[in-house]
């Protein structure tokens, strides 16, 4: 084995996870090799130094969570509310598109009234009305 | 936690001093997990906050039949890990072996004030795989489950952080020498006047 394929097993075979045939070639290097033993030494008391830092939750960071999770609920709640409103505001849209098309139909038929009154001639009237596919189209565009 | 069962099935149900009880019993065990791995008050309360956003988001994910830390600890882990992922390393190791240092120096540190400096200034994704075999007993294969990598990137990672430690050391070693050299030629100086 190498120095330079020791130094890459040093942190693995720390963690007693080597495989067993690496461990022995790993083991047989190190008896040789001074410098890698060295610093397979410096690694090893390093692991064995690192400690966890104890940390506790910030009373602010409390406050900022809750807020969070609160802000949460509210989104979802409002969420839920349009979904149930949705139907209920898609129905009334309808329902004001169609009045309104029939409110310029009767204009329509008004004008059309007065033109045959004018002209004497017969006009087919130019009747627009909105069709409920088209609004439903129009909402989910 | 006691009851934790029960617990969790209210707190799916909706019963908010059920959520006070897991938030107050498992806060600081997430908060530490989180803040050993990421090393920075500010990074570690943004991912705490999304851990639990996360939790209560999915409670109906939780299956209370089993025991809730392992459930909780997966989804710290894999928020840190994505956050860490996002973040490129800035620092070179020699910058870092120097600031070590400065700070060896000035503020006269002991083996393992030392050794958590360097900790400290790993790349957090080879200090995550540290922490995690040392602080929650995780064996490589372990690791490379929780956070969805192969046990080849796993050993990866370890291999580099020892090279990195390994540097570090000898940098602040051959920075030593040369303030060693430097203070033994000014005494040398001294005594020629
Ligand atoms: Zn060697």
């Amino acid at each position: 084995m190498r120095c330079s394929e020791a130094k890459e097993l040093f942190l693995i075979y720390i963690s007693g996870e080597i495989e067993d045939n690496l461990k022995k070639e790993f083991e047989e290097h190190l008896k040789k090799c001074t410098s890698c033993k060295r610093e397979f030494e410096i690694l090893s008391s390093f692991v064995n130094n690192i400690e966890e830092e104890k940390v506790k939750v910030p009373p602010e960071l409390d406050f900022k969570t809750m807020e969070l999770i609160e802000k949460q609920k509210r989104d979802s709640l409002f969420h839920q509310i349009t979904k149930f409103l949705y139907p209920i505001v898609f129905a009334l849209g309808l329902i004001i598109g169609v009045l309104l098309g029939m409110g310029l139909n009767k204009k329509e038929e008004d004008k059309t009234l007065s033109l045959i009154k004018e002209n004497t001639f017969y006009i087919e009237p130019y009747i627009q009305s909105i069709s409920a596919e088209e609004v439903l189209n129009e909402r989910t565009e | 936690m006691e009851n934790e069962r029960e617990i969790l099935i209210a707190f799916q149900k909706g019963d908010k001093s059920a959520f006070y009880k897991i938030y107050g019993e498992y806060k600081n065990r997430v908060y530490s997990l989180i803040y050993n791995i990421v090393k920075n008050r500010e990074k570690a309360e943004d991912i705490f906050q999304e851990v639990f956003l996360n939790v209560f988001k999915n409670k109906k994910k939780i299956d209370p039949s089993r025991p809730f830390w392992p459930y909780l600890r997966r989804i710290c882990l894999n928020a840190t890990f994505s956050f860490l992922r996002k973040e490129k390393a800035s620092v070179s190791i020699e910058k870092i072996a120097e600031l070590i240092y400065e700070d060896l120096i000035l503020k006269k540190l002991s083996d393992k004030e030392l050794v958590n400096l360097i900790l400290k200034k790993l790349p957090p994704s080879q200090r995550m795989v540290l922490i995690l075999q040392k602080f929650e007993g995780y064996s490589l294969k372990d690791i490379s489950s929780e956070l969805d990598i192969s046990v080849k990137a796993v050993e990866s990672l370890l291999s580099r952080a020892g090279k990195n430690i390994i540097k570090i050391y000898r940098l602040i070693e051959e920075r030593n020498n040369r303030n060693k050299n430097y203070k033994a030629k000014e005494v040398e100086k001294n005594e020629v006047l």
